[in-house]
């Protein structure tokens, strides 16, 4: 019975990490109401590779097919112990989704469905490995693309996407600094060294700390510059990078700094015995206490899922500012802070150390 | 690391190499699918229809084809040239043209035309001003 509580996360064929991990992303998509397919099919279903599939029902019956996939894929993920099966069912329907229409093609829905994939291909021994060489695939892919394309060494394209596409204030005045496009032409310079520096800084275990660095100088100005987080994909990236931390298996209650009423509410939610109150003795509550209990006790299931709501209604009602100020003051808090003891203890198992 | 233990990460790394193989085989194709290849082109183009003479409505266009008739295109200009070709491949009534206008990254535009019945033809740099 305990396997049908989503919070449970512990003896499982994967480690607790990826269970924590894609159990928030399908709780993500589910309430950001992402889907498998991006919209219409435009002009209609179109398989490029698996071709055979096009003759299989009317539209209607793929869809249908497609989208049972993956709730069906979600439920077992989030209410069993076969979280493997749901990350296989819930990924290929992503893929399926994003291959089945050529107006739904999406390098977001695709990351996602990468991500369960891997998942699905996880076990105790590669650990939380095949999401780090899933991101070092991503960025070498993504570089790869750019560093052939002549437009990205000279600017035309940074100029295009942010000064005429988008045509942002900001950058707009920040150019008019500069001669033209040479503000164009550093950014996406820039952005070519750094995907190539994230790859790198991810094969090194103990590097992990500052492909994240990277990872947020890259991805968060573009959050803020052009408004959005490209459907799903800052939130995979975000646990992406977060299920490659340690997942502490046990937090201690301190009854001098911490908010007594809070960690029994969090003891309550507390499936995998990872909050331990020794000292039983009550505390008063004060704003800096809950705060800091919510700081400490960041990494339990219960808080995270709440930040990932939060996240979404932030997401989906605009506050980009504020989404970027909480993923930096976590990452701060629990990471850079933390970073000798990342740097020490590593991330999990990797094929070639 | 033990035999049983390699075999464990076999179904993974096929699965993250088939990933790099395709990234490089897309590489040297003129369309975007499944390649790791995030806005890296941006697109301006405008797709109009033409029957006996005539252009088709802008609604007409978008509904024959799924996109906005003038819009961006963030993967490749070859995925608008082939979203045309399998549109009517599988469509009646086709129209007599389809004429695509983009310009990649700001570039000059460019033209695409699709004739019913006659082999597609590639456009060559147009004189079209630059959109």
């Amino acid at each position: 019975m305990k396997d049908l509580n989503p919070f449970y996360l512990l003896y499982k064929r994967i480690i607790p990490e990826l269970v924590l991990m894609v159990r928030l992303l399908a709780i993500y998509l589910i309430i950001s109401n992402e889907s498998p397919f991006l919209g219409n099919q435009g002009g209609g279903r179109f398989l490029p590779i698996i071709g055979f599939l096009e003759d299989l029902g009317t539209d209607w019956q793929y869809n249908m097919a497609v989208h049972i996939m993956y709730y069906v894929g979600i439920l077992i993920l989030l209410f069993s112990s076969f979280v493997r099966t749901g990350c296989l069912l819930a990924g290929l329907s992503f893929i399926i989704g994003t291959i089945s229409c050529q107006t739904c093609i999406s390098v977001a829905h695709l990351f996602v469905a990468c991500v369960f994939v891997c998942t699905a291909l996880s076990n105790r021994e590669t650990g939380s490995a095949l999401i780090r060489y899933q991101l070092i695939v991503l960025y070498l892919g993504a570089d790869l693309n750019k560093a052939f394309d002549m437009d990205w060494w000279n600017g035309a394209s940074m100029e295009t996407l942010l000064a005429v596409k988008h045509q942002i204030p900001a950058y707009l005045t920040l150019a008019g600094i500069f001669p033209p496009m040479l503000l164009s032409q550093m950014v996406g310079i820039s952005v070519i060294v750094l995907q190539f520096g994230i790859a790198i800084a991810l094969l090194k275990r103990n590097w992990l700390v500052y492909a994240m660095i990277m990872g947020a100088m890259l991805h968060l100005p573009m959050v803020l510059l052009m408004h959005m987080t490209f459907g799903p994909f800052v939130m995979a990236l975000v646990l992406a990078y977060s299920s490659l931390l340690h997942w502490p298996k046990q937090l201690r209650y301190q009854a001098d700094i911490h908010s007594s009423f809070l960690v029994k509410l969090l003891k309550i939610l507390d499936f995998n015995d990872q909050v331990m109150i020794l000292n039983s003795e009550t505390s008063p509550g004060s704003f800096k206490r809950w705060f800091r209990t919510f700081i400490d006790f960041l990494t339990h299931p219960a808080i995270l899922l709440s930040i990932v709501v939060l996240s979404a209604g932030l997401i989906r009602y605009g506050f980009y500012v504020l989404l970027v100020i909480v993923v930096l003051f976590i990452f701060y808090i629990k990471v850079w802070k933390n970073r000798s003891r990342i740097e020490q203890s590593g991330p999990g198992p990797l094929l070639f150390q | 690391m033990t035999s049983s233990a390699i075999r464990k990460w076999i179904p993974g790394l096929i699965f993250l190499f088939a990933q790099i193989a395709n990234n490089i085989y897309e590489l040297g194709r003129d369309t975007r699918t499944l390649s790791w290849s995030p806005h890296t082109t941006q697109v301006h183009y405008h797709i109009s229809a033409y029957k006996n003479g005539l252009a088709l409505p802008k609604e007409a266009v978008e509904a024959r084809y799924g996109i906005h008739a003038t819009e961006w295109e963030v993967h490749a200009a070859g995925n608008l040239k082939r979203l045309v070709d399998t549109a009517e491949a599988r469509h009646h009534n086709h129209p007599d043209s389809v004429l695509i206008r983009y310009s990649i990254n700001n570039h000059p535009t460019q033209t695409y035309l699709w004739l019913q019945n006659i082999n597609k033809n590639e456009g060559s740099q147009s004189f079209l001003p630059t959109l």
